[in-house]
């Protein structure tokens, strides 16, 4: 018992942390992420890889369950963590921390739960043998067999992305056919989006309020976004250490630097993504958006032109950093914007395989906190 | 000439490897750390800290899991890679001193397919069944490569005991003259151990893919065992391309543990300095370039072996 008291401590210092991020948790994830990178201790890719489970904002509904039944599945010791606010991030880890040291559970197998974990609710009868009766093994539904894009027919799994999935739009659950590991055919819902305040988009949405807020600040805040969307694709895409870089400078900019600050960051996610020959070839043609959807959506081109365009997106806007006009104008609707990029998933991702689907949503990367916000106002 | 060493010697060899891949761990990390501007010294303790993790993690299981084969499978990846190493030759001596032990050597890396393969399917996930997929095509693709390499450094020293390529250099060091097979060795030993740009078995982009569902001691053998695998790949490639324990001044060991720690050096930092590319591309380059590439060499090595 002395020894894996030791072994204990020795692991607390660098506990892996899952992610669980619920719509209207975006400031607090920022905190943790920010806070797990300055500590060294590593984003976990699944239950099965994580110590910490660290819930951001307030999930409801459907998404707390699912919550649920992912801590279920974290081998222990473990210890979960609910944080509503970016203020709590450094205390809550710390105490984490102290409670994996100290805490000393009977090590017995982890029992399986008595229910399966993947999708969620019915509605997909579709997927019994045809009788009325479905074939089962320990209460999960057998594959069904469907025509594949060959002609043959396949095994054919249903699969939920998210809504807990590491570097994945908070709220939104892809219910996705899939034979082998090609998309079929694919569904989008968001759950528990109820008390969703959009962080991304609150400079526009106070103007329009009436508040004063300048044009700067709006900057600021779009630069920020683009550099998290593009953390979250590299980090999807296997560069950990560019999306590091592009967290550091996101993280910076929401704390207030000014643009000198993140500068050498720009550069570095700048040589990453258009000096690199390798990459260019290696993402050429990936995820590419068909012209009609893409005068629809306003976004087109391929994963790596759109990664681009954030690029120069954020760019552009810290180079705007000190602008100190108010900010006017037309403003956009973010909620349509939002619901667009959300209705066109399916049809991207059909006939796609998994690991180029995940490319692409995080190349769209779509925020579920918008679908709430009151279209801005548009004055002059 | 060469003759195979002492029963005993068997129980040295996990010691040796365990310590050469614990080097290329703290190496790894150093790296990552460096990367992120963190202290280098808290990097070094990565390895015990993960260790120590693992050992005190529980193992998950999920519904209607095979517990056999997905715990069967870490295990296969941890004593495929020391299988692997008996052959190694230090100071001359071999614990296997087989007559096919270069074929032993491949034998023992193919087990590693295996291993992952039934790791992701042993999980009931279809991340983990995807994950051993892409592993499955990406190790076709580059055992191909890996095995024409062997090949042509057997037939530069006309026999397939590993002791006797190592002796074949006496002259010249097989990479001068078979450099493509040495390139091609040494990338597809990357591919094999599924690090850096072929890391795509155990992407993010499938929450961890083979290893989406695998926790505590059968990750610990899965992780360790990558990287004794890593280890192993880079004593046999000192062996059969840069001469073995040949060398002046130092003795024979010394000159090939420092052989070795180069390659490791150079597998691990290959890992950290490419991003995971698409599979689909990394099998355009195996079919259309690495492989026709390597036959070239082999069939260019045949003709000056039976020439001279």
């Amino acid at each position: 018992m002395e020894l894996s008291g030791a072994l204990r401590r020795l692991a607390a210092g660098r506990p892996h942390a899952l992610l669980a991020v619920a719509p209207g948790g975006t400031a607090a994830r920022l905190a943790v992420e920010r806070e797990l990178r300055e500590r060294g201790w590593p984003e976990a890719a699944s239950p099965a890889d994580a110590d910490l489970l660290v819930v951001c904002g307030r999930p409801g509904g459907d998404l707390a369950d699912a919550v649920d039944r992912v801590w279920a599945q974290l081998p222990s010791p473990r210890v979960r963590l609910e944080i509503s606010g970016p203020e709590d991030a450094t205390r809550a880890l710390d105490s984490a921390q102290e409670l994996l040291a100290a805490r000393s559970e009977p090590r017995r197998g982890l029992r399986p739960p008595a229910k399966p974990t993947g999708g969620h609710g019915g509605g997909h009868s579709q997927h019994g043998n045809g009788d009325g009766e479905e074939m089962r093994i320990a209460g999960l539904p057998l594959a069904d067999r469907a025509p594949d894009r060959d002609g043959l027919k396949l095994d054919r799994l249903e699969l939920p992305l998210g809504p807990v999935l590491t570097d994945w739009p908070a709220g939104l659950v892809l219910t996705t056919q899939i034979q082998g590991d090609v998309i079929q055919e694919a569904e989008v819902d968001v759950v528990g989006e109820e008390s969703a305040e959009p962080f991304w988009s609150e400079p526009w949405l106070r103007a329009s309020d009436g508040e004063p807020v300048t044009a700067g600040e709006a900057a600021r805040r779009r630069a920020a976004r683009r550099l998290d969307s593009l953390g979250r694709l590299l980090m999807v895409a296997g560069d950990e250490r560019g999306a590091l870089v592009a967290r550091i400078a996101r993280d910076r900019l929401v704390a207030g630097s000014d643009a000198a600050a993140v500068e050498e960051e720009l550069t570095r996610v700048g040589r990453t993504l258009r000096g690199s020959r390798l990459l260019r070839w290696a993402w050429n043609g990936l995820g590419t958006i068909p012209a009609e959807l893409a005068a629809e959506l306003g976004v087109g081109g391929d994963v790596h032109a759109r990664a681009l365009r954030w690029l120069d997106e954020a760019e552009a806007a810290v180079a705007s950093l000190g602008d100190e006009d108010e900010l006017g104008g037309a403003a956009d609707d973010p909620a349509g914007r939002a619901r667009a990029l959300l209705d066109a998933l399916p049809q991207l991702v059909a006939g796609v395989e998994l690991g180029e689907a995940r490319l692409i949503v995080a190349s769209l990367d779509p925020d579920v906190d918008e679908l709430g916000a009151i279209p801005a106002v548009r004055h002059g | 000439m060469v003759e195979s060493a002492p029963l005993w010697a068997a129980l040295l060899v996990p010691p040796a490897l365990a310590a050469l891949a614990l080097v290329a761990a703290a190496g790894d990390a150093a790296l990552g750390a460096r990367a992120t501007g963190r202290p280098l010294t808290g990097a070094l303790a990565i390895p015990l800290r993960e260790t120590a993790r693992l050992l005190v993690q529980q193992r998950r299981a999920v519904v209607a899991a095979d517990r056999l084969l997905g715990a069967a499978g870490p295990a296969l990846v941890f004593v495929a890679a020391l299988l692997a190493a008996l052959v190694v030759p230090v100071g001359g001596r071999a614990v296997l001193d087989l007559s096919y032990g270069i074929v032993w050597f491949n034998a023992a890396e193919v087990l590693v397919w295996a291993g992952l393969w039934l790791t992701g399917w042993g999980s009931n996930s279809p991340y983990g069944l995807a994950g051993g997929y892409r592993y499955i095509a990406l190790g076709l693709a580059y055992e191909l490569p890996h095995m024409f390499a062997l090949i042509t450094a057997a037939l530069g020293a006309e026999s397939l005991r590993v002791a006797d390529v190592a002796a074949a250099q006496s002259g010249l060091w097989f990479v001068a003259w078979m450099p493509v097979a040495f390139a091609a060795f040494l990338l597809s030993a990357l591919a094999i151990s599924f690090v850096g740009p072929f890391g795509q078995a155990v992407g993010r982009d499938l929450a961890g893919g083979v290893l989406v569902e695998v926790s505590g001691p059968d990750r610990l053998l899965l992780l360790a065992g990558r990287y004794l695998l890593l280890a192993v790949t880079a004593a046999v490639g000192a062996v059969l391309f840069l001469g073995g324990d040949s060398g002046p001044f130092l003795p024979g060991f010394a000159w090939l543990l420092l052989k070795t720690v180069v390659l490791l050096a150079l597998l691990v930092g290959a890992r950290r300095l490419l991003p995971v590319l698409p599979l689909q591309r990394l099998e355009e380059v195996a079919w259309v370039l690495v492989i026709p590439l390597t036959i070239l060499q082999a069939l260019l090595v045949a003709i000056v072996v039976l020439a001279r």
